[in-house]
């Protein structure tokens, strides 16, 4: 039989993937004066579990590195070795390492083998170096268990002896000779029969308790017994298949007798000579008891299980020769999530899930629409089932997008090592507060917040926490604190990043805003001004560093979060702190919109972005250079984009008095947007126009209405972007 | 009648390997995700042969053995422990721990059915 390992690839992956972080979270926290035991336990139970499956599945080079660590993590765990900073660094990287080896055997990116072998070399100093100052209590403990002989078994010294009596077909003949034997062996120890063989191809399994000696036995045993059947061993090492793969412990209670017919009664538990030939086809003729003897007193932890010819890439940990560490298991108990109440399901079959569950809600609402027009007294069981059908689809609709909801937790879990890697780097003392981890979000956000959020979090680092001694200067805490936060605002998401460092300086802002040749004035407000570092190519930190390098990235922040239908923005107090806070809808998948008229079109304007809408007045109006461009609401000045011109559509409203203005904001810039007139608020299933047609400008996606019409949803970033080229030609 | 296994790893790739394997090779198959759910399991019904992982979370494979053989229907059940540890410290436990055996990982599936058949048939 030959099963394909691979199949089980998968669920490996993300078994591994899942230690490792819940192994890089541990070191995060623990304590390295005095590390919880627990955690501890946790972060070995990690390496090891990696290490077991690894080597199961063939992936020998993640089973080398997690080997090496998990002997350093197993011995501090015991208190043999004291944890240090330096290996909680080694820790980490060999937790990169690991990482990176996962990645490149599921095909992304190619396998660091120097970082591998960097890190193993690295491991393994800590181990002889954290081991080499206390050699009278470390080293002779783990030499004496390395090579001590075949251990004792409840006290008792012995030999197990293994044997086929030659040449005795006939059972009551063989009871007659194993007397004889028994009586010859008795000069050696206390004799116990520990199994019977109920034919001549079984094995007879004797125990010699006290000092036999193995050679004298050897000599008795050769008069009666097959020579090449002979085995004996210490007590207790007994019944091991020759590589010390598998075994069996004779005395157990087993059900044997019971579970198994008569003529193999207990065969099975004295595998020896069967197994012998089975694995070793080549040494069973001849040498294989001299060669059982001389291997079994060796600690079977020596012993490398031999792969089977027939199973070549068959894995095993390489053995570090420097160190004879016995491994052992340890018992550690710790809660866990339940494995067997969640399951695992392709993303796709759930997005699957989610577009039907979309046409759903469309085929709801047309039938709804149509429904509209019959009258509700006559046909008023089709109205109820109609309204019945709408509360179902729409609590249907609310459970599948709940499928797709992961808590924030997934994301903000890589923060401790961000912020503790980065302040390392800048010299800085930082402490992360994390709140709201449990916030969930829809995973297609949850992907690509991350890089977002990174940014922000480095920024803050890195422009915001002050150094230690300046903190001081300041009357500040030397250790800075950087928050991250995260909770539900009126169908947002929303997400801070706070700090308490130095806080934004307008003046500054503005001074590099001017030099840059951006167009700024002294009466914007803070808001504004703070906006301004979200500018490609600004940046205010006199010396560029490695960690957020020049500027070039925090437009990138910006556009990003505005392409998940975000926005972000910027409190800050100079010398208190700043605090950047990004919203974010539910999900992907649904809008909230606000549809409106042009000509005979209907466009969907995200809510989001619409502050008010109104009605023009005349007197509204100004006109740039006879081009009716800005109106005026309230005390601010504001670019008119006018739908029909941008998507040149025919018979719609041209004249300003006669439609309505909808003020929106994007990236901290107004508009007003005119259309004929504005239809009603719905929420829209968003279908994607690049993938079903191709991408247009000022059109972010597509649904379709109740009516069963396509409906174009407008990218306000976009329109906001061509109003903002008419503001300054009108100024 | 296929004869039952319960199988118990707190590794779902090696719970599924395991299953796999040995449900591939006629017998019935019963997971397990610690010793504190195999313990579960194995109070609902009696089954021929208990693999074990030793290094599990809640309840480790020993305790598990231990407490297994306190319960009458299990006092001669065979039960093997899969485990990476081969040190001699280790099977002394297993044995007083009342293992009937052990198999060390890594293994590879062929050695896993080798080694049951020896054990159950």
């Amino acid at each position: 039989m030959s099963i394909d390992m691979s199949q089980f690839y998968q669920v490996f992956f993300e078994e591994a993937a899942e230690h490792l972080d819940s192994m890089e979270n541990l070191l995060l926290t623990l304590d390295i004066g005095s590390p919880d035991a627990e955690q501890l336990n946790a972060i070995f139970r990690a390496a090891h579990s990696i290490k077991g499956s690894s080597g199961t599945f063939g992936f020998t080079d993640l089973a080398d590195v997690t080997h090496i660590l998990e002997n350093l993590l197993d011995r501090i765990r015991k208190g043999e070795i004291s944890l240090r900073e330096d290996m909680i660094d080694a820790f980490l990287a060999a937790g990169d390492v690991l990482k990176n080896l996962l990645a490149s055997h599921q095909g992304d990116g190619e396998a660091d083998r120097a970082a591998a072998a960097a890190i193993c070399g690295r491991l393994r100093k800590l181990t002889e170096d954290a081991a080499a100052p206390a050699p009278a209590l470390a080293a002779p403990i783990l030499v004496a268990s390395a090579v001590l002989p075949a251990p004792t078994f409840l006290g008792e010294t012995g030999l197990d002896v293994f044997f086929q009596l030659d040449g005795h077909a006939n059972a009551e003949a063989a009871e007659g000779t194993l007397d004889n034997l028994v009586a010859e062996l008795a000069g050696q120890g206390e004799v116990r029969i520990a199994g019977r063989a109920a034919s001549a191809d079984h094995a007879w399994h004797l125990q010699l308790i006290g000092q036999p000696d193995a050679e004298t036995v050897r000599g008795i045993l050769e008069f009666v017994a097959r020579n090449d059947s002979i085995r004996i061993a210490s007590l207790g090492e007994a019944s091991s298949a020759d590589d010390g793969a598998y075994g069996f412990f004779d005395d157990a209670p087993v059900g044997a007798p019971s579970a198994r017919t008569d003529e193999d009664s207990f065969g099975f538990f004295e595998p020896l000579p069967p197994v012998a030939e089975a694995n070793k086809p080549v040494d069973a003729a001849d040498g294989s008891y001299g060669f059982l003897v001389d291997t079994l007193p060796k600690p079977v932890a020596e012993v490398p299980a031999v792969p089977p010819p027939s199973e070549p890439a068959a894995p095993r940990p390489v053995e570090n020769e420097a160190q004879h560490e016995p491994r052992r298991a340890v018992p550690t108990t710790k809660a866990m999530a339940s494995g067997d109440t969640s399951i695992r399901v392709g993303v796709d079959k759930v997005d699957q899930l989610i577009n039907l569950v979309g046409e759903l809600v469309i085929t709801q609402a047309m039938l709804a629409q149509s429904a509209s027009q019959v009258d509700p007294v006559e046909f008023e069981r089709l109205h109820d089932g109609l309204i019945q059908l709408e509360r179902n689809t729409r609590d249907l609709q609310e459970s599948v997008m709940s499928i797709r909801m992961l808590p924030i937790s997934v994301v903000f879990s890589r923060f401790p090592r961000v912020v503790r890697d980065v302040a390392q780097k800048l010299g800085k003392q930082v402490e992360l507060k994390l709140s709201g981890e449990n916030t969930e979000l829809d995973k297609g956000l949850i992907e690509r917040i991350s890089d977002p959020l990174t940014h922000l979090v480095r920024n803050s680092l890195d422009h915001g926490i002050e150094a230690p001694e300046i903190r001081a200067e300041k009357g500040k805490q030397p250790v800075g604190t950087i928050t991250l936060k995260a909770y539900h605002q009126s169908g947002n998401i929303v997400i801070e990043v706070g700090d308490d460092g130095a806080g934004l300086n307008r003046t500054k802002i503005l001074a590099k805003a001017r030099e840059r040749g951006i167009n700024v004035h002294d009466q914007m407000t803070d808001q504004e001004v703070f906006a301004l570092i979200f500018e490609a190519g600004f940046s205010t930190a006199d010396q560029i560093t490695e960690v957020s390098g020049r500027g070039v990235g925090m437009d990138v922040v910006r556009r990003n979060i505005a392409a998940m239908g975000g926005r972000v923005e910027i409190d800050s107090m100079l010398g208190v702190g700043t605090r950047m806070t990004v919203r974010l809808p539910l999900t992907l998948a649904i809008l909230d919109g606000m549809s409106v008229a042009v000509g005979r079109e209907t466009y969907i304007i995200p809510l989001g972005y619409v502050i008010e809408s109104l009605q023009v007045e005349p007197g509204m109006i100004k006109s740039v250079s006879g081009v009716e461009r800005l109106i005026q609401v309230r005390e601010e000045y504001l670019p008119v984009v006018t739908l029909y011109e941008i998507f040149r559509v025919p018979g719609a409203v041209t004249k300003l008095e006669s439609g309505i203005m909808i003020i929106l904001e994007a990236d901290g810039v107004k508009a007003a947007l005119f259309v004929d007139a504005m239809v009603g608020q719905h929420q829209v299933v968003i279908k994607s126009l690049e993938s079903n047609y191709r991408r247009v400008p000022g059109v972010s996606g597509a649904t379709i209405m109740g009516d069963g019409r396509v409906a174009l949803i407008l990218d306000v970033s976009m329109l906001v972007s061509i109003a903002r080229t008419i503001l300054p030609a009108a100024a | 009648m296929a004869k039952t296994i319960l199988a118990i790893d707190d590794s779902a790739s090696i719970r599924q390997m395991v299953g796999f394997t040995l449900k591939s090779s006629g017998y019935e198959v019963t997971e397990a995700v610690d010793g504190m759910d195999g313990l579960e399991k194995a109070k609902g019904k009696t089954f021929n042969l208990i693999l074990t992982d030793q290094n599990m979370p809640r309840m480790d494979g020993l305790t598990l053995i231990k407490m297994l053989r306190a319960m009458p229907q299990y006092k001669t059940v065979p039960v093997l422990m899969l485990t990476t540890e081969s040190s001699d410290a280790m099977k002394q436990q297993g044995r007083a721990a009342g293992a009937t055996g052990w198999l060390v990982k890594p293994f590879d599936p062929q050695k896993l059915v080798e080694v049951v058949k020896k054990v159950i048939g």
